[in-house]
């Protein structure tokens, strides 16, 4: 099971760097926007549908699996467990499984919207081209699918290895 | 089941959910998934999740979120919090509580590079600690200055907050950003007279810092400034730009970022890593932000459908006449969420209830999002969860008790009291500036 999780670890990384990329060029697109604008008088075209097609729903999308795979998304981490250990650690097993439900549903939906627009060949209209952005529309399912397989390959694994059973079922990665 | 009690259960549903530890964007999407469900059908409910997460993630106003975590992070991994701290400490070290103070406005300094209060709180706390304690300062001023300064980074400039309130109360970002310039200075000049004044009454909670030398003072003085002017040029820059309406705010955020990361190379500040880790910085908390967004823009879209802020506004009907019972019943609730509540749950989860209901009664937007922001930096400080009080303890290696940090806190949070007051008696504070512009 954690050689399985080791391996998820792979793609679930590069997920990320791609966000980092996008993060990066849209920094990088903006600003020589901005340049050309106040500098020669010539933006560049279709800046803003770039940036929001594209670099936005990556950076914002890809992510999710390692945030999962290091205990990053949001809780309101101050509330302190009461219960023993053993509910504690069933309990945080409920919370993955629950979560992984939600984020199925979530996959499973935008799976069918990324369907449905690649068949119709979705654009939007960015000055005077015709930006395809249905290609975008596959990193929701992409990023939900691999956060859910995460989160219940973590939880079996949790479940199986008494050792992080003991410790509680920390994050696979620091 | 009436609005009220559908609207009521949903809301108490979400917080029983989040304090299981439940992640706060599942918590509020599977609300509204099973509220859709309840109202309409199992289809309605899926098909909440179908269209609305890539159109909320697809959006230019947004983009500025990651820009300016980018902005802050890079200058933060640039050294700019030790460089503030230094010309901070240089020109204020001399007053009353004059270590707190510089921290205090090395705060407000950062604040205009970065977007994130917590973040804010955290550099600080690790430079401007330990120089407080080695001066023999008490504790709780010490610590209790760098979890309230850190507040200071919400409202001025870059904020994330002020983006996602604009963005989901529709309201301009770029007038919102503007509107908290002179409340954060505002609130950075009302601690800095608290403490000289308690400073002044009681020399033991801050011994002097003596400087023998005037010449060598004022050389420091010129000297430290030579690290921060070119990041103060930037960070006016971009300011100007947003106010002038020269730039967007995405794109005041991308240049900002963009010219953070050279200024930070030619000073040999930044290094190739530290810029990755910048990005890795801004780009994941981007993602985690989105993950609770598209939550929240589910549970909006809910309550739109239960009908609640109609009711509230119905509800509220009589009291119209009088605007500031409105305001400050708001108020008394968003200081019982802040001690539960981590800040992004706390926006998310008000403004689709108050927004429309200020919006019916023609109360001021802007002014209203730079309340909310102030009422989310108070939620950082009070007990049980005042998020600011937790990072300033892990980053002083949980050395002072929490107890300590709580206690330096209340000063600064009655020095709130003031400062609400003021915002809420004189809306023009806030609104002066967004109305000059164009």
């Amino acid at each position: 099971m954690n050689r399985l999780l080791a391996w998820l670890q792979k793609p679930i990384d590069l997920m990320l760097w791609l966000a980092l990329l996008a993060g990066f060029l849209m920094m990088t697109h903006v600003t020589v926007d901005v340049a050309c604008r106040y500098l020669f008088n010539r933006p560049l075209e279709g800046t803003t549908e770039i940036v929001a097609g594209y670099y936005m729903v990556v950076a914002a999308y890809l992510p999710w699996a390692w945030l999962a795979s290091r205990d990053r998304h949001i809780i309101a981490g101050v509330f302190q467990r009461i219960g023993t250990p053993r509910f504690d650690f069933w309990l945080e097993i409920a919370v993955k499984l629950f979560t992984a439900a939600y984020v199925s549903v979530f996959t499973y939906q935008t799976f069918l919207a990324a369907m449905q627009r690649t068949r119709a060949g979705e654009v939007w209209l960015a000055g005077t081209m015709y930006l395809p952005v249905w290609p975008s529309r596959w990193m929701l399912p992409i990023a939900g699918a691999f956060m859910v397989i995460y989160l219940v390959l973590r939880v079996l694994s949790d479940i199986v290895d008494p050792r992080r059973r003991e410790a509680g079922g920390g994050p696979t990665e620091p | 089941m009436s609005t009220l009690t559908l609207s009521l259960s949903s809301l108490a549903a979400i917080l029983v959910l989040i304090g299981l530890r439940v992640p706060i964007g599942v918590a509020m999407g599977a609300v509204a998934f099973f509220g859709f469900w309840y109202l309409r059908n199992f289809n309605v409910a899926l098909s909440a999740l179908s269209d609305t997460p890539f159109v909320f993630a697809a959006n230019w106003e947004l983009s500025a979120i990651p820009m300016f975590l980018l902005m802050g992070a890079i200058a933060s991994n640039s050294g700019i919090g030790t460089a503030l701290y230094r010309a901070a400490h240089a020109w204020f070290g001399a007053l009353p509580g004059g270590l707190a103070v510089a921290t205090n406005w090395a705060c407000a300094g950062f604040g205009a590079a970065s977007g994130s209060s917590i973040a804010a709180a955290a550099t600080m706390a690790r430079i401007a600690v330990p120089e407080m304690l080695k001066a023999k300062y008490d504790k709780g001023l010490a610590t209790g200055v760098v979890a309230s300064g850190g507040t200071l980074d919400a409202l001025i400039p870059p904020s994330i907050l002020f983006v996602i309130y604009g963005v989901f109360a529709e309201v301009s970002v770029a007038k919102l950003l503007i509107a908290g310039i002179v409340p954060g200075l505002l609130t950075a000049a009302v601690y800095m007279i608290m403490i000289m004044v308690r400073c002044s009454l009681d020399p033991s909670l801050a011994p002097k810092v003596e400087f023998p030398d005037q010449e060598a003072l004022w050389r420091e003085r010129w000297d430290s400034l030579k690290g921060i002017w070119p990041v103060l040029v930037l960070i006016i820059g971009v300011m100007g730009g947003l106010y002038a309406g020269v730039v967007t705010p995405t794109e005041g955020g991308a240049v900002g970022a963009f010219l953070a990361a050279i200024i930070g190379v030619l000073q040999r500040q930044l290094s190739f890593e530290g810029f990755i880790d910048a990005l890795k910085d801004a780009i994941s908390t981007t993602a985690q932000l989105f993950f609770v967004g598209i939550g929240a823009v589910i549970f909006t879209r809910f309550l739109a459908l239960a009908g609640t802020a109609d009711m509230f506004t119905e509800m509220i009907g009589q009291w119209a006449l009088n605007p500031l019972l409105l305001v400050i019943a708001v108020s008394i609730i968003y200081l019982i969420l802040g001690c539960f509540l981590d800040p992004l749950g706390m926006i998310l989860l008000t403004i689709p209830v108050f927004v429309p209901m200020f919006a019916k009664l023609n109360l001021d937007l802007v002014w209203f999002g730079v309340l909310v922001v102030k009422y989310i930096g108070i939620g950082l400080l009070t007990p049980p969860v005042g998020f600011n009080i937790y990072v300033v303890a892990s980053a002083t290696k949980n050395e002072i008790p929490l107890q300590t940090i709580f206690r330096g806190c209340y000063w600064f949070l009655a020095c709130e009291v003031v400062i609400m007051t003021l915002l809420i008696a004189f809306p023009q504070i806030s609104l002066f500036l967004p109305n000059l512009m164009k």
